[in-house]
């Protein structure tokens, strides 16, 4: 089933359609939210977080505008889900174990705008790296995978993903300076 | 501002995650567990399965004969030859798994990267960064604890240094370790004078405030040191005994942009058996080669 019959089937038959997406994303959103969370929540947690990230996608699919796929559309969710577990999570970690809490600053449009530039050059840059080592830096520092899950998937040697993820880091910093 | 390359990305959309999320491959997933998601999101009742019930106990049984032969296999190899280590690696009893735990990290110290490995020893001694730097001889007793291996984030640090951290216990006592640092550095470590024992002085590393002993007499600080320079004498100089018998070493070596460092603190350890960790390195051995 493709991306337009699914918005079809969630449209016509919202129910069959959601457990239709369950089905087909199920493993996809439960890889993003087990890299992110496996370090810090425990197995029933996961599943929690791999639940709301579907209720989300659900009380949101009325305002979906399809600009890119479902898959796609549900990565991002599923990340940011488990994100949000995560600040949850370290939120109730005692100080006095060593960690810092991250505590938004004061809004700052100048700043939100700045960010939005180094975004767009972090994308360009990571293009102009090419696959696999811009495939490793987003799996390593978006969804948070860990070298041994990259490895696994790419067909790599833990080390060769390590030192490949140290050079593309270093790549990206002289092109972001470049770019400057 | 000051931002972390993580943080920097939680900013992207769908759009230009797009190829990426492409290539993410799915985890495995049961169908209870489909079935018990569905269920929450849209209420009991509401899983269907999607295949007729023949089709569900072929699989089971299939997975049901797999497992026999899954434990008839594992059972076979507990009884072999444990795999062979590659050579050069330390043979270390690993009476613990490779347990992963930094504070930088598992914070939000947005000067790290989230990201991280816990690589094996296989792994470490095979690192083409580090792996070189890392003394191939032990001393006696210690056991393999932990490992880390990490970037600087690059948007934070004018360099994306990397940074490797491999720990061995050598007694019963929690402070009982011997770590292994190596991290590549900027040249900020210019050791001018390798006689003035004032250029040696990195940072101040133990004192004994720092380690919470009481009637500590002196206070240690990390000695750093070009590998040329390393003398068994001068490693002796960096080994302290406190006075209620608690000892700590450190020294830390110079090799062009990388920055080695052993910490040890246990049971008072033989100045000679430390020297001999020290230049076991496959880098001390090279070194001594070119002479």
């Amino acid at each position: 089933m493709n991306d337009e019959e699914l918005l079809v089937l969630l449209k016509t038959d919202p129910d069959a359609g959601m457990a239709k997406v369950i089905r087909l994303y199920a493993g996809l959103v439960s890889g993003i939210v087990r890299s992110r969370l496996s370090e810090h929540c425990t197995s029933s947690e996961i599943e929690d977080c791999v639940t709301d990230v579907f209720i989300g996608f659900h009380s949101g699919i009325r305002s979906f505008i399809p600009k890119t796929s479902v898959k796609n559309y549900l990565a991002v969710i599923a990340r940011n889900t488990a994100g949000m577990y995560l600040r949850n999570r370290l939120k109730t970690v005692p100080l006095d174990e060593g960690f810092i809490l991250d505590l938004p600053d004061e809004h700052d449009v100048g700043e939100e705008v700045e960010k939005k530039r180094l975004l767009d050059a972090v994308f360009r840059a990571l293009s102009a790296i090419g696959h696999p080592d811009s495939d490793i830096l987003i799996r390593k520092y978006y969804f948070g995978q860990s070298s041994k899950r990259i490895a696994a998937s790419l067909k790599m040697s833990v080390t060769n993903v390590d030192t490949r993820s140290h050079r593309a880091l270093k790549r990206l910093k002289e092109m972001l300076e470049e770019e400057e | 501002m000051k931002t972390s390359l993580t943080s920097l990305l939680d900013l992207a959309d769908e759009s230009q995650l797009g190829e990426y999320v492409e290539t993410i491959d799915p985890d495995r997933v049961a169908g209870r567990t489909v079935r018990r998601i569905t269920e929450r999101v849209l209420g009991p009742g509401q899983y269907k399965s999607s295949r007729p019930a023949l089709n569900r106990w072929i699989p089971a049984a299939s997975a049901a004969v797999c497992a026999i032969v899954l434990i008839a296999v594992a059972v076979n190899t507990l009884h072999s030859d444990p795999d062979p280590v590659l050579s050069g690696v330390p043979s270390v009893p690993r009476d613990s798994a490779q347990i992963f735990y930094h504070d930088n990290v598992t914070g939000s110290d947005p000067g790290y990267v989230p990201a991280y490995s816990s690589p094996s020893l296989e792994e470490i001694y095979g690192d083409p960064l580090f792996g070189y730097l890392l003394p191939r001889k032990l001393l006696s007793g210690c056991r393999s604890y932990k490992s880390y291996l990490t970037e600087e984030d690059p948007v934070v640090h004018s360099r994306a240094r990397a940074y490797l951290s491999v720990s061995f216990k050598t007694g019963s006592e929690p402070w009982d370790s011997l770590e292994i640092k190596v991290s590549e550095h900027d040249g900020a470590f210019s050791l001018l004078d390798p006689n003035d024992p004032g250029t040696y002085r990195l940072s101040l590393y133990y004192g004994p405030e720092a380690s919470g002993r009481v009637g500590a007499d002196r206070p240690a600080v990390f000695g750093c040191f070009y590998p040329d320079d390393i003398t068994r004498e001068i490693i002796a100089e960096r080994i302290y005994v406190f006075s209620d018998g608690l000892c700590k070493a450190a020294v830390a070596l110079v090799y062009g942009d990388r920055i080695l460092s052993y910490g040890y603190t246990g049971d008072p350890v033989d100045p000679d058996e430390f020297y001999e960790m020290i230049v076991s390195s496959n880098a001390f051995a090279e070194m001594n080669a070119s002479k």
